[in-house]
């Protein structure tokens, strides 16, 4: 599949008898992205699926008003991020829950997840990541996995550079400890 | 799938914090059923498009009746609005003259005595009778629970603790 730049992208969009196809380049263009971003947030396959969907319609329903003061990527990549942590926050469904222990429950998944074909060095490793704090979970995926810029980062979280590579740090030196049992 | 280089600070590299991490090969453990990204795009354009068609049968079913019945729709729709503005904005002028007499020590003193009233076991209880837990007296979570963390979650989710009295 031929990928378009994102100007041509909004171009086909803009125009009502190209919409419909644009659209769908565009989510060919960025799903898989889209997807693996929420899969490491919400890490079930089913979870990623209905938010990933909401995404995109979230984009639909924006494209008209999307000003192009930041790129598609980096505009896409903020709503999933939003998406996922408002699908977390419903998980956390009552008062005596604590945070931790949604993710506790996802640890804990992964050992039955039919969606999850790692050994158990990668087990311990998505367990030690989701040990992390929320933030810093995502922003050690966004890094490690992602390979997106501090710069990047910073205009789809709206965290300063600074403060986004202290967390990376931070997260690889919990991550390291678990790993090596320190 | 667009590339992004990394042209992040060197420093930060995992390999140099993090050995054991960064002896480990980078790979994505998940995995996704056949076909999964071949489908979604279709899955997501029929979702966006059924939500628009919904916008769109409403406005034709109400285009379609007669041009009488459109008329009164609207001006009932009118009128209701009409009233709830009005309703809204009235002023209250029998709590007016009351509100000028209440001084700044009246305030003070019924403030203290809602915060009397506040009894954290009472208020875990109505807790626990929201989120439908009925034996919570051997819950770890709850013995460890501070008021801090009651006030964060009265916040967190808009409950005006007057509402709970």
């Amino acid at each position: 599949m031929t990928e378009l730049p994102d100007k041509e992208l909004l171009q086909l969009i803009r125009n009502k008898e190209t919409r419909n196809y644009g659209f769908n380049m565009l989510v060919r263009s960025y799903q898989q992205q889209v997807y693996w971003h929420v899969r490491r947030i919400v890490i079930d396959h089913d979870d990623a699926n209905d938010v990933v969907q909401n995404t995109f319609i979230k984009v639909w329903k924006g494209l008209a008003d999307f000003r192009e003061d930041s790129r598609l990527f980096t505009w896409m990549y903020r709503i999933a991020t939003n998406e996922s942590l408002s699908f977390l926050k419903k998980k956390k469904n009552n008062f005596f829950m604590r945070w931790d222990d949604v993710e506790c429950k996802l640890a804990n998944s992964i050992e039955e997840d039919h969606y999850f074909k790692g050994d158990e060095i990668q087990k311990k490793l998505q367990k030690a990541i989701l040990g992390l704090p929320r933030k810093q979970r995502i922003v050690f995926n966004m890094k490690y996995y992602d390979e997106l810029t501090y710069e990047e980062m910073s205009e789809i979280l709206g965290t300063s550079v600074g403060a986004l590579k202290a967390s990376y740090h931070f997260a690889v030196k919990k991550i390291e400890s678990h790993l090596t049992g320190n | 799938m667009k590339k992004h280089t990394n042209t992040g600070d060197k420093s930060q590299d995992a390999g140099q914090i993090a050995p054991a991490l960064s002896k480990m090969e980078k790979t994505n453990p998940f995995t996704v059923p056949d076909h999964y990204f071949d489908r979604l795009p279709a899955i997501i354009t029929e979702k966006c498009h059924t939500k628009e068609q919904k916008k769109v049968n409403i406005f034709h079913w109400f285009t379609s009746v007669s041009f009488r019945y459109q008329l009164a729709m609207a001006s009932g729709a009118i009128l209701i609005i009409l009233a709830v503005v009005l309703v809204l904005t009235i002023p209250q002028n029998n709590h007016v003259s009351v509100a000028q007499d209440i001084t700044w020590d009246d305030v003070m003193q019924e403030e203290n005595v809602l915060y009397l009233d506040f009894d954290e076991d009472v208020l875990i209880e109505m807790l626990a009778e929201m989120n439908g837990m009925e034996d919570y007296s051997t819950d770890e979570n709850v013995e460890n629970l501070t008021s801090e963390d009651i006030i964060d979650y009265l916040m967190n989710e808009n409950i005006e603790l007057e509402t709970l009295y």
